[in-house]
C-alpha cells in the first residue's frame, strides 16, 4: 500500500440534497483525479441506469476507468454486461450486477463478489454508494448499520476510496446520528 | 439446453474424464457441459476420480474449480498428498462451503449460515448468507465462468433441512447454474451409506434424490472378494451415451483412480480369421467375431431358453465354410421338427447325411435308421463312442468338422467318467487345427461336477436364460474376446437369421442392428 494511497482511503457519508448540483460535484470529486485508465470503480446504484452513469461519467472524465463494476439495486437492471457501450472495449472492462432492494443478504453477497473482482487488479479502487437514503426506503435503521458497517469494514481491507451519499432532508437527525459512526468523515454540501 | 434423444450419441461432444479407461467405456468420456454423479461409500474414491478430473482438464489448460463441503483447503491437500495432483496450478480454484451457526444481516438470533470450512464469513466482517440455495449461487457466481466444476458434495448440502423437494430443487439450480451460467462441465459427489451388504445393491439416500437430475451416474463401492475388499466403478446411466455397462475393479495410483483390467475384453492374440461369425450380428459382437476356429463353446441354458437357434445359425455357418457337421441332437426336440428346421436353415438333411457331409449320433435311439450317417451308440455293441467317432473320422475326408453335442443326450448312456473320456479321447485322436466343438446343456439336469467339467474345458462360455418378465437374456461368461461379462438382450425374428442379440454397448454399430 502506497503512502498516498492510505491517507486516500476511507469512507465519507455525504450528506447534500438527492438531486442537487453539489451532490453531483461532491461525488465527482471524491472519486478522484486520477488518471480514469489507473482506476477501477464500483457504483452501487438505486434508481438511475447504468447508462446513464456511463454517459454522466463520460461528460466529466471523458475516459471510462479500467473497470467498472455497476451493482443495480432494482430488479429492472439486467445483469451482465452491457452491449456496444465505450465501457467495455479492449481497454476497459463494464459488468452490470443487480440486487434486489429488499434482500440485504444478496446485495451483500454481490458486492462481496464485486470487491473480488476489482481486487485483483493493483489499480485504486473508488466507490460511489447512492444512496443510504434509498437504502433506509427497505430496510430499517439498524439492518442499515449492520449492512454499511460490514461493508465499509470491507473498503478498508481493500484499501478503496469510498463515499456514500445520504439526503439530510428525508431523515430524521437520529436516523443520521446512529448511522454517520460507521463512516471515517461525513461532508455536508449544499445549504 | 436440452439433451440429445437416445442414440443421437454424436450430438455430444465429450470431456476427458482423467481416467482413459473410463474414457473408453463413456465412449469419449464425460458429456460436455452435463452434470454426472459420482456416488459411493466412504473411501472409495469418489473425491480422488473428482480431482483427477480436475487435472486432465488442467492439462488441457481449463479452468477448474473444486468446491469442497467437507474438508477444509488444508484437509485436501493432505487427502491428496500421495497423489501427483499439482493443487497449486493457477488455473485451479479450491473453495469450501459448509453449514454452520452464524449472524446474518436480517436477523438478531443466530441461525445456520453459509461460511467457508476456513470459517469465512460469505458476505464479511462477521456477517454470513443464510445457509440457503439463492445464496450459495451468489456465492458460486464468483467463480464463474469455469470449464470443469467439482461439487463434494451433494451430500454436505443436505444441512439445507429436512425438506426433501427443497434440497432436490437446490441441486437442481445448481446443476443449471453450472451448465448455463459457467458453461462448465461438472461432477457432483455423493456419499452413499454402506449398509454391511457386500454386493452394489447400497441403498442411496443423498444419491438417490438427485440421480434422476444429473445427466449421468457413476457408481463406486467396495465388495467382499474372499475375504478381501475390493473396489469397483460401474456406470449406472449416461443419456445419449452407447456406455459400458460392466463392472470395473478400481485401485489407486499416484495417478488417481485407475480401472482394471484395462483390456477387459481384447487380449490381441486373436485375429478375426480365427474366428467363425455365426450370422447373428449382435452375437459375433458379444464374442468378438465368433465362435473360435478349434476352440470349443459351451451354451448353458435354463431349460426355458433356447439354443437352438445359435446352434443352426453356427451349423448354417459350418457349412459354408466347408466343414462337415457331427451333431447330437437336442433331446428335447423331435426327430422330425429337427429335421425340418435343418432342412429350412442349414441345408436338405437327406442329401447332407448322403454326402458325408452330416454324421448324426442318435443316443435316445429315436431316430429311423435306415439312413448312412445316423449312429446309435446304443443299440449296436460294435458302434461304442469311439468307434462311432472313428467312423466319423474316415468318412469326413479333408473336411473339417464342427461337432454340435447336446450332453445330456449322453449321459443316459454313458456315466460322467466315460463322457470325460470320450471327449478325451476325441482331442487325442480325431481333433484337427480347424476342428470346432459346441456342447450345450441344462446344468441343473447333471452333476456339478460334470457341468464344470465342460466349463473348464471350453474357450468360449455362453449362458442363456428367461427371467421372470419372461425376457430371453445372453450372457458371455468365458471368452479370450469380445464383451466378457456383458448381458444382451435376445429376440426372436421371422426372418432368417430369425434371432437378434442386442449389440454390446461400443460394439462398432456400422454393420449391425442395435434391437
Amino acid at each position: 500500500m502506497s503512502a498516498e494511497r492510505a491517507r486516500t482511503a476511507k469512507n465519507v457519508l455525504v450528506l447534500a440534497e438527492a438531486m442537487s448540483d453539489a451532490k453531483t460535484d461532491t461525488c465527482y470529486e471524491l472519486l478522484g483525479g486520477e488518471e480514469p485508465s489507473d482506476i477501477d470503480l464500483l457504483r452501487v446504484v438505486y434508481h438511475r441506469t447504468p447508462e446513464r452513469l456511463l454517459d454522466e461519467w463520460a461528460d466529466r472524465r471523458g475516459t471510462q476507468p479500467a473497470n467498472t463494476v455497476i451493482v443495480g439495486v432494482d430488479d429492472r437492471v439486467q445483469s451482465g454486461a452491457l452491449g456496444d457501450t465505450a465501457a467495455d472495449s479492449d481497454d476497459t472492462s463494464l459488468e452490470v450486477l443487480t440486487a434486489n432492494p429488499n434482500d440485504l443478504t444478496g446485495l451483500g453477497m454481490e458486492l462481496n463478489n464485486a470487491l473480488t473482482a476489482l481486487s485483483r487488479t493493483d489499480n485504486h479502487v473508488y466507490v460511489c454508494f447512492d444512496s443510504v437514503t434509498a437504502l433506509l426506503q427497505f430496510v430499517d435503521t439498524e439492518s442499515a448499520y449492520k449492512f454499511l458497517h460490514m461493508f465499509t469494514g470491507q473498503l478498508h481491507k481493500v484499501d478503496a476510496t469510498a463515499h456514500f451519499h445520504m439526503d439530510p432532508d428525508a431523515h430524521e437527525t437520529q436516523t443520521i446520528s446512529r448511522l454517520k459512526t460507521t463512516f471515517d468523515d461525513l461532508r455536508r454540501v449544499g445549504d | 439446453m436440452t439433451d440429445a434423444p437416445d442414440g443421437q450419441t454424436d450430438e455430444l461432444s465429450k470431456v476427458p474424464s482423467g481416467s482413459d479407461v473410463l474414457d473408453e467405456l463413456l465412449a469419449g468420456g464425460l458429456p460436455e457441459n452435463r452434470t454426472v454423479l459420482v456416488s459411493g461409500g466412504p473411501g472409495t474414491g469418489k473425491t480422488t476420480l473428482g480431482m483427477q478430473f480436475l487435472q486432465r482438464g488442467l492439462e488441457e489448460g481449463d479452468s477448474c474449480l473444486y468446491i469442497s463441503t467437507e474438508q477444509t483447503q488444508d484437509e485436501l491437500r493432505d487427502t491428496f498428498s500421495s497423489f501427483d495432483f499439482d493443487l497449486g496450478h493457477e488455473n485451479l480454484t479450491l473453495t469450501t462451503i459448509h453449514a454452520t451457526t452464524g449472524y446474518t444481516l436480517e436477523d438478531e438470533e443466530a441461525e445456520l449460515t453459509l461460511q467457508s470450512l476456513e470459517g469465512g464469513d460469505s458476505i464479511g466482517e462477521g456477517y454470513s448468507a443464510p445457509f440457503e440455495s439463492k445464496y450459495i449461487q451468489k456465492y458460486l457466481r464468483r467463480f464463474a465462468p469455469v470449464d470443469r466444476v467439482v461439487l463434494d458434495s451433494v451430500s454436505g448440502l443436505s444441512a439445507m433441512g429436512d425438506d426433501y423437494d427443497r434440497y432436490r430443487r437446490a441441486i437442481l439450480d445448481l446443476i443449471r447454474q453450472f451448465s448455463d451460467e459457467f458453461e462448465a462441465t461438472a461432477l457432483f459427489t455423493a456419499e452413499e451409506s454402506e449398509p454391511g451388504a457386500d454386493h452394489g445393491e447400497a441403498t442411496v439416500a443423498v444419491s438417490d434424490s438427485i440421480q434422476y437430475n444429473t445427466h449421468g451416474v457413476i457408481r463406486l463401492w467396495r465388495e467382499n472378494v474372499e475375504g478381501d475388499y475390493h473396489r469397483f466403478i460401474e456406470v449406472m446411466k449416461m443419456r445419449g451415451v452407447d456406455h459400458d455397462t460392466r463392472v470395473f475393479q478400481t485401485e489407486f495410483d499416484s495417478r488417481g483412480v485407475r480401472l482394471i483390467p484395462r483390456n477387459r475384453t481384447h487380449p490381441g492374440e486373436f485375429v478375426p480369421e480365427d474366428f467363425m461369425a455365426t450370422g447373428i450380428t449382435g452375437l459375433d459382437q458379444l464374442l468378438g467375431g465368433g465362435i473360435v476356429l478349434g476352440g470349443t463353446m459351451l451354451i448353458e441354458h435354463d431349460g426355458q431358453a433356447s439354443p437352438h437357434s445359435i446352434l443352426t445359425n453356427l451349423m448354417r455357418a459350418a457349412v459354408d465354410e466347408g466343414m462337415a457337421i457331427t451333431l447330437v441332437p437336442p433331446v428335447e426336440l423331435p426327430p422330425k421338427r429337427l429335421e425340418a428346421i435343418i432342412d429350412r436353415d442349414v441345408g436338405d438333411m437327406d442329401e447332407m447325411l448322403a454326402n458325408d457331409q452330416l454324421f448324426l449320433i442318435d443316443y435316445p435311439n429315436i431316430w429311423r435308421n435306415t439312413r448312412r450317417n445316423v449312429f446309435k451308440p446304443r443299440e449296436h455293441e460294435g458302434e461304442g463312442a469311439a468307434s462311432v467317432f472313428r467312423t466319423i473320422d474316415e468318412r469326413r475326408g479333408d473336411q473339417p468338422l464342427f461337432s454340435a453335442i447336446n450332453v445330456e443326450a449322453q449321459i443316459p448312456v454313458m456315466d460322467n467318467d466315460e463322457l470325460k473320456q470320450v471327449r478325451f479321447w476325441e482331442e487325442e485322436n480325431l481333433m484337427r487345427a480347424k476342428d470346432t466343438s459346441m456342447y450345450f446343456f441344462n446344468p441343473g439336469t447333471m452333476t456339478d461336477e460334470l457341468a464344470e467339467f465342460y466349463k473348464n474345458g471350453a474357450w468360449q462360455v455362453l449362458r442363456t436364460w428367461i427371467n421372470d418378465k419372461g425376457l430371453q437374456y445372453l450372457k458371455l461368461k468365458k471368452s479370450p474376446a469380445g464383451f466378457l461379462g456383458s448381458t444382451r438382450l435376445v429376440e426372436y425374428t421371422e426372418d432368417k437369421p430369425f434371432m437378434r442379440v442386442q449389440r454390446p454397448p461400443r460394439a462398432n454399430p456400422g454393420d449391425g442392428e442395435s434391437l
